[in-house]
């Protein structure tokens, strides 16, 4: 190619990357390495001087209790709803991939609360816990169901897990159809001549073959927990007490809230570089054992 | 029909009853007067009153949200497919140079940022320039949006043939021409993909609307909800007949449009 044309391809290139550039500086690149800044210093977020702290913030939030329920029932939430919702997702995925009548329906209604708003599911699980619960409860004469179960610290805890679970498989039962679709049907009918059967079958052929899927579901779904925000505003507000106060709502709580600016940016870079080690974690396990047909 | 495919069915259908539940609930106690509710939580109501809807309309500025929320949506989708697919082209025809295999690290590297990580030092920063407002909360979408936006179109770019952009390319055809008259129509399979993860994000979003728009002219249909909660207390009829008027625009799109969604998030997924 000629020269010249060459020369103004390569500005051209460069032109349409700017745009993004600028963006990408001004309301990520800056923000991210100011919030680096802040986390070192004291600030409540009004006053006109910040004081330069070190890593204080950093030490003082591992011996601060709050911080630390907080992370603990974020991570168990987290970890519970990933495996729960995980489970019910293959088995519903393949279910619907096995020849049933109706599947599009039912795929339909299964991924149908993916599209909806986790703050109005939030809102309408709450009512139901708070109204339809106890009515189930004393029709059943069941005691733990006749009071507000998101008033009680035993029972607030699984009542948060249904909901997630409720909304958050229909994402991955859609990914895990995809991944069990492009398992040819060769593979199981070989199997069948070797006389594999039922659960043997599952985690010998099915389970490695769909490795790939699980792989992204579970960065998904991690990640997606790790960071939920709006179930807790919509039904507990972080209650009873500090019992549901998860790490963004502590983080959001702390910055606009206690004027504790410094000290809220330094949990939410603290929540970001755990969100980033358990990524790749899960990247490098479940890699191994990616099976190639 | 065996009995393995009869457990089959009789564990799809309790599940879909599960999925189903909720939402039954929401639509009956909408349609109800507090009376009938007491008399029985699950029965469909005796007739169908709008009488919830109108005052739940009125009370929350229905209206209005749900203006908002469009604009908001609306324009920023626009800016986000612009904006995402030109970026790509650039960086997915640029791999055997250095500089663009870095830049497409930076633009994927936000996949693994939170909001929440820049929430605060980046609320000072709008608050210092004036922008938290809708369009401040455009341009934050528009943003962070691009992270994976990019990823999946310069994965699906692997997949367009260079030929005929090299043809146009030789005949003098410039690189903005040949993006929007060749490649940006060849990428529609993907853009409808992008576009679709990208309404379900913003249509739902509450946190940012929440810490950026400071304005209650500005405010989307979440957020408008969210205020308005604390007076539901004593109507729960109420409460689900302004729940329901939430979510009917996005039942609504889901029922013409749902094999395209499916598609499309599983699509964004996958990749």
């Amino acid at each position: 190619m000629n020269q010249n044309i060459y020369r103004s391809m390569s500005r051209g290139y460069f032109i349409l990357l700017i745009p993004g550039l600028i963006l990408l500086a001004f309301f990520y690149v800056y923000p991210l390495l100011n919030g680096v800044y802040l986390s070192l210093t004291s600030w409540d977020g009004v006053s006109r001087t910040k004081d330069f702290v070190g890593f204080s913030n950093y030490i003082n939030i591992f011996s601060d209790s709050r911080f630390l329920n907080s992370l603990s029932f974020t991570f168990k939430y987290a970890i519970v709803s990933t495996i729960l919702s995980n489970i019910i997702a293959i088995s519903v995925a393949m279910a619907l991939v096995s020849k049933i009548k109706f599947q599009n329906f039912f795929r339909g209604l299964y991924f149908f609360p993916a599209v909806l708003s986790m703050l109005i599911i939030g809102f309408i699980w709450k009512q139901i816990y708070f109204r339809f619960i106890p009515y189930l409860g004393e029709q059943l004469n069941i005691d733990v169901l006749q009071t507000n179960v998101l008033g009680n610290q035993d029972t607030v805890f699984w009542a948060l897990v249904v909901v997630t679970v409720w909304q958050a498989s229909a994402i991955l039962i859609i990914i895990y159809m995809a991944g069990l679709q492009t398992i040819p049907q060769e593979v199981y009918e070989s199997a069948d001549i070797d006389g594999a059967r039922g659960l043997k079958k599952f985690f010998t052929i099915t389970l490695p073959l769909i490795v790939p899927s699980i792989t992204i579901c579970l960065i998904l779904a991690m990640k997606q927990h790790l960071m939920v925000y709006d179930y807790i505003v919509a039904m507990t507000g972080g209650g009873p007490g500090f019992a549901t106060e998860s790490v963004t709502l502590l983080i959001y709580n702390l910055g606009f809230l206690n004027n504790r600016f410094g000290y809220g940016t330094a949990a939410a870079l603290l929540l970001f570089l755990m969100i980033v080690i358990i990524s790749f974690i899960q990247i490098y396990f479940l890699r191994k054992k990616e099976v190639q047909l | 029909m065996n009995l393995k495919k009869l457990g089959v069915y009789a564990f799809i259908i309790t599940g879909g009853l599960a999925i189903l539940f909720p939402l039954y609930l929401t639509v009956i106690t909408a349609f109800k007067t507090p009376e009938e509710t007491r008399v029985s939580f699950l029965a469909l109501p005796e007739s169908f009153s709008f009488a919830n809807f109108i005052q739940a309309i009125e009370m929350t500025n229905y209206v209005q949200g749900f203006m908002n929320s469009f604009m908001i949506t609306g324009i920023s989708i626009v800016f986000i497919i612009i904006l995402g697919s030109s970026v790509s082209y650039s960086i997915a025809r640029n791999q055997d140079k250095k500089f663009y295999r870095v830049m497409y690290y930076f633009f994927v590297s936000g996949l693994f940022v939170p909001f929440q990580v820049l929430m605060l030092p980046l609320i000072q920063q709008l608050s210092a320039i004036g922008m938290l407002n809708k369009w401040g909360l455009i341009l934050l979408y528009i943003t962070y949006s691009l992270f994976q936006s990019v990823f999946l179109f310069v994965a699906y770019f692997k997949s367009i043939p260079r030929e005929l952009e090299d043809a146009a390319l030789i005949d003098g055809c410039g690189v903005f021409r040949t993006f929007w008259h060749i490649i940006f129509p060849m990428l529609k399979p993907m853009t409808v993909t992008v576009a679709i993860l990208n309404i379900i994000w913003i249509w739902n979003d509450f946190l940012m609307p929440l810490v950026v728009l400071n304005n209650s002219s500005d405010w989307t249909l979440p957020l408008m909800q969210y205020v308005f909660e604390s007076q539901y207390s004593a109507n729960y009829n109420l409460a689900f007949a302004s729940y329901l008027m939430v979510l009917m625009p996005v039942i609504v799109v889901y029922l013409f449009l749902q094999r395209h969604i499916i598609g499309g998030v599983s699509d964004g997924a996958v990749k």
